[in-house]
């Protein structure tokens, strides 16, 4: 009954509960949010760089979204470090974007190198 | 390491699974049904139930026929369809739509049956949702916005999507366990009836899943679409889809050709293939055309061929073409999900295989409530989580399958002439699983779950008895005409309340069971009682 007030209040940031269910929600937010980014991503990716028509490029991405969808949540949830499937997340979605926005300059200039 | 990660797994497919075990369970359940849409459909306007399939009738007289109809009660319509009779719908299908009004995307819908045999109209069948009730359901819920719904279904199977690969990992001995099963064991009974529905019929929950999020990818992952097309996307909708490509109206009156040389242009392009449906679009317009799809063979390409004509010249417009690889397996899919292909046989194997997916649902629910209750007999502390998860199993389970039995019932006992009657059919399904649910809310213990699967039982075994009183037709009747939709109808109802009758059973039995033998198993019964 002694403790400061401020300290009284906010005891429960010491519990394991609140530490557990933060590490659970912040896991949670990754596999929901992370993981749709990364899986929409993939989708764009793809789209652009499947072998096929362009029809069946939009098909075939969107079909195999989902694929990637349940892999990221998988994964989200079996590595250890906490902060560190945020930080994966979003390198590997960013590397993708990276890539589907050089594989689109790529078929740019190459459209125009056959047109002319 | 590896020991962590199945624990991490193990921990996801607990807790992704019950927390979305409710919605997935009602999605299963009345996607289950909706795989018999049409014989529910039939069943639910007995108005109809003297139609009968002949499958030497004259097609062209019947499309005749609807083409009359329409001719004389919807001469100004939008649009017409025809729908040629079918060993699941007996009845020649005519319908139309008024042009949209300001502000509508489309106009109001009707539609009107003929007899196939008699070549009689019949009388105007009682307003019912029927079986696309249970269809709408299955992914668009109801009392809220189409939009939310699929989301929250779209989240859920997801969800479901992840269960189902997490329990792949964390299941350790799946050929072991699948050959055990050790009844009256509390939770360990629990498992190995969740262990044995979901081996059972893993292949179908992993496609039925992955197939659902495909439905619907267009609106959860449309991505791709959008940085391809950006927004043209209708350049990619009339390449994908051309049969929905008819041309635009002119504006331009014209007339359209006369019944019977309409049906010659047809018959010289279609030749002997058996004709499925017609749509005719753009009426009294010089751009009117008209779609005729072929009935697609029992395969899972289900692109059957199809043909755009002008039924003011009579001349092909278009027609189908071999699509592609990514076209025919997303539409391989779409069939796999939704078993239009499947003949009765299959059929009921899909039937088998969705009531497997509900039971793998509900016993993993249950399994987590009795595990838990197990914990705390223990310790001797109560926990509000178990108390509300017991209460959301019993509202779901038990009364889900007596909302679906009353949602019958009402079919037949509200007066025909009930306003807004539709939709009061509905109400009743959602009314009698909300008094289910308040039930659950002050009794939970096993006498309560007895007494609703009796009740259930009792509920569906005398579905036939009312088909009986309120119907021209009755079971015997209906065997001894072949009409077997309707004797089918009937038999399952029939064969569901056997199934609630032997559960009603069972969950009675392990008391005697356990009382004579002195065993600390006894404290896996008491669940809260």
């Amino acid at each position: 009954m002694t403790q400061p007030l401020i300290q009284r209040l906010t005891r429960w940031k010491n519990t394991t509960i609140w530490r557990d269910s933060l590490h659970i929600g912040n896991r949670c937010l990754a596999a929901t949010f992370g993981g749709y980014l990364l899986s929409a991503v993939a989708t764009i990716l793809l789209a652009q760089i499947l072998p096929l028509s362009q029809v069946d490029r939009v098909l075939t991405a969107m079909m195999l979204s989902f694929a990637v969808y349940t892999c990221a949540v998988i994964w989200v949830f079996s590595v250890k470090s906490t902060w560190r499937y945020w930080l994966d997340l979003f390198t590997l979605s960013s590397l993708l974007y990276l890539a589907y926005l050089a594989a689109k300059a790529f078929d740019a200039t190459s459209a125009q190198g056959s047109g002319l | 390491m590896k020991d962590s990660f199945f624990r991490s797994m193990t921990w996801l497919h607990t807790w992704v699974g019950l927390l979305t075990c409710w919605v997935l369970f009602l999605v299963f359940f009345a996607g289950t049904a909706a795989y018999y849409r049409a014989e529910i459909n039939l069943w639910m306007q007995p108005e109809n139930h003297g139609s009968q399939y002949d499958a030497n009738a004259d097609n062209q007289q019947l499309i005749l026929k609807g083409l009359t109809s329409l001719a004389q009660q919807a001469p100004d319509a939008e649009s017409w369809w025809i729908y040629l009779p079918t060993q699941r719908v007996p009845l020649l299908t005519y319908a139309w739509s008024d042009p949209a009004a300001e502000g509508q995307r489309f106009g109001d819908y009707h539609q009107g049956f003929i007899n196939p045999t008699t070549g009689e109209a019949l009388p105007k069948a009682r307003e019912s949702r029927g079986g696309d009730f249970l269809y709408r359901l299955h992914f668009d819920l109801y009392y809220m916005s189409v939009l939310t719904a699929r989301w929250i279904v779209g989240f859920c199977t997801m969800f479901m999507l992840v269960a189902i690969i997490s329990g792949i990992v964390i299941h350790k001995r799946i050929f072991k366990d699948f050959f055990s099963f050790r009844p009256g064991k509390g939770p360990r009974s629990w498992l190995d009836a969740h262990v044995a529905s979901s081996v059972l019929a893993l292949p179908f929950h992993l496609m039925i899943t992955y197939t659902g999020l495909v439905t619907l990818m267009f609106m959860y992952m449309p991505w791709g679409l959008n940085t391809q097309y950006g927004d043209e996307t209708q350049a990619f909708y009339s390449q994908w889809k051309p049969i929905y490509q008819t041309p635009a109206a002119t504006g331009t009156p014209a007339t359209m050709l006369d019944s019977q040389s309409l049906l010659s242009a047809i018959h010289s392009v279609v030749g002997e293939s058996p004709i499925e449906g017609l749509q005719f679009d753009n009426l009294n317009d010089s751009n009117a055309s008209v779609t005729v799809k072929i009935a697609p063979e029992h395969n899972l390409n289900q692109q059957a061929p199809w043909y755009h004509l002008s039924t003011v010249t009579g001349t092909v417009l278009a027609q189908s073409a071999v699509t592609s690889g990514a076209n025919q397996t997303q539409s391989a899919m779409i069939a796999l999900h939704s078993g239009r292909f499947a003949g009765q046989g299959l059929r009921l194997l899909y039937l088998l295989a969705g009531l497997t997916g509900c039971v793998m649902i509900a016993s993993g629910a249950i399994m987590w409530a009795e595990k838990l209750a197990q914990k705390q007999l223990k310790k001797d502390k109560n926990h509000s989580g178990l108390t509300l998860v017991n209460m959301l199993n019993l509202a779901t389970f038990a009364g889900l399958p007596i909302a679906l039995a009353c949602y019958f019932y009402a079919n037949r006992l509200l007066p025909v002439t009930f306003v807004d009657r539709e939709n009061w059919e509905i109400h009743c399904f959602f009314i009698s699983w909300a008094l289910v649910a308040l039930l659950a809310c002050f009794k939970r213990d096993k006498q309560t779950w007895q007494r609703l699967f009796l009740l259930t039982a009792l509920l569906y075994g005398l579905l036939p008895l009312l088909n009986a009183m309120t119907s021209q037709y009755q079971l015997i009747n209906n065997l001894q005409r072949q009409a077997y939709v309707l004797a089918g109808f009937d038999l399952m109802m029939l064969a569901l309340a056997a199934l609630f009758y032997m559960a009603a059973k069972r969950l009675r039995s392990p008391k005697k069971v356990l009382a004579t033998r002195v065993t600390k198993a006894t404290t896996e019964l008491g669940v809260e009682s």
